[in-house]
């Protein structure tokens, strides 16, 4: 019952959020540039932290590529539609394609494990430094595909839908599912044997 | 996934990490740099039309049902309940379809816009006048045009003249009192209105020819009349 009563209000708080969106995205769209200050301002955090994970933990190149997905936001923002996705998913979707840019460019010079920051710098953030959340954090490093990797953090830290995160990934929402799946099982695995 | 609940410890450590947020100096960079780009729009939209039509809608729901709508609708220019009287009108016509029934709102308009144009008269403002005899106008054209679009043509004619009629009689019982320079405004709106019983004559008198002729009359004539 609680389980109801909590995926209820959820259901409810994001069909708040998908109708605040559309109004602040008409708005935007129609002339009214502090809408789109607004939307800047609601997704910022998450958007960072979305890719602070996705660059392993290089502050400075989460910033660039935060600023960056803003900028293209702002710019791509007559030709977003609608009818196709949300503003959440497509801002995410922005997100995710300058990440993978970015690897693209920075692998001409180095190779990805190259890119791993050392251990200290990982967990320079605060919030790292709690050891069961360092743990955790570090076996979804260690165990994890990018992939299973990127879906629990829009799942569980940035709270999309499966049905977001299809539209970002370009998967079905099924292929994500059992992804998140395989991924808490793997998670609960290694647990396991390190308890 | 078979159980959600299976994970949930796992899952309260992973949501641990939401508290990542970038740093302050990043913000207020950003921010800087954004309010460069973005700078306040003189074009503001208040509300999207559907919005404020849904609005529109629910206030509207709200207020009938505590029976003020039926009130307002002998409301007077300048009294209380007119504003409802005029909105409720607006929310009529967004959501009708039927051109009779447009036609018909819009003549009711065009009444409504007559009590306006005899009240600018007598408080002696001109800028009100011309305003609300162009309102006046356009009502009366629109309400031509939908009736051209109606399946009830007979019908529909047949009550606009009525309604034209009145609305001259009343325009020349204003045109009597009124001081010299409403005069010129005045004359435009009986033109307007002398122009749409002409014009609803006429179309009167085409719709009824081939019906005549082929000696069916109109069917839709005496039918659903509102």
């Amino acid at each position: 019952m609680r389980h109801k009563l909590q995926k209820l209000a959820l259901y409810k708080s994001s069909i708040f959020k998908t109708l605040t969106d559309k109004l602040l995205v008409y708005k935007a769209k129609n002339g009214d540039k502090e809408a789109f200050g607004k939307l800047y301002q609601k997704y910022l955090d998450s958007i960072y932290r979305y890719i602070f994970f996705r660059v392993n933990q290089d502050k400075k190149i989460a910033e660039d590529l935060t600023q960056a997905v803003f900028y293209k936001a702002l710019e791509k923002l007559d030709s977003f539609d609608e009818e196709i996705a949300g503003f959440r998913p497509w801002i995410y979707k922005i997100a995710h394609n300058l990440v993978i840019d970015h690897y693209r460019n920075f692998r001409q010079t180095t190779t990805l494990n190259e890119t791993l920051a050392d251990e200290n710098h990982k967990f320079e953030d605060k919030i790292l430094q709690n050891m069961q959340v360092q743990n955790i954090y570090k076996v979804m490093n260690k165990e994890l595909t990018e992939e299973q990797k990127q879906i629990i953090i829009l799942k569980y830290v940035n709270d999309l839908s499966n049905k977001e995160i299809a539209l970002i990934l370009n998967k079905n929402e099924e292929a994500i599912r059992s992804l998140q799946y395989r991924a808490l099982q793997n998670l609960r695995k290694t647990i396991k044997k390190h308890e | 996934m078979n159980n959600p609940n299976e994970y949930q410890d796992i899952i309260s450590h992973i949501k641990k990490l939401e508290a990542v947020k970038p740093s302050k100096e990043f913000k207020s960079r950003v921010d800087l740099m954004l309010s460069k780009t973005i700078q306040p729009s003189s074009r503001q939209v208040i509300l999207a039309s559907p919005f404020r039509l849904v609005a529109f809608s629910v206030l509207l729901f709200f207020i009938s049902s505590v029976g003020v709508v039926g009130a307002s609708e002998q409301s007077e220019p300048g009294s209380l309940l007119y504003p409802v009287k005029k909105a409720v009108r607006e929310v009529r016509l967004a959501l009708e379809t039927n051109p009779r029934s447009r036609a018909i709102l819009h003549m009711q308009k065009a009444e409504d816009n007559l009590k306006e144009i005899e009240q600018s008269v007598e408080s002696n403002n001109n800028n009100r006048l011309e305003q609300n005899v162009n309102r006046y106008q356009e009502n009366v054209n629109k309400a031509f045009q939908e009736s051209q679009k109606s399946k009830q043509q007979n019908n529909t004619i047949n009550r606009m003249e009525q309604s034209a009629g009145k609305q001259r009689e009343v325009l020349q019982q204003i045109e009597n009192r009124a001081p010299q320079q409403a005069q010129p405004a005045l004359n435009r709106a009986i033109e307007a209105s002398e122009k749409n019983q002409q014009e609803v004559r006429g179309a009167e008198i085409i719709d009824n020819q081939p019906e005549t002729q082929n000696g069916q009359g109109n069917n839709e004539a005496g039918k659903g009349n509102r």
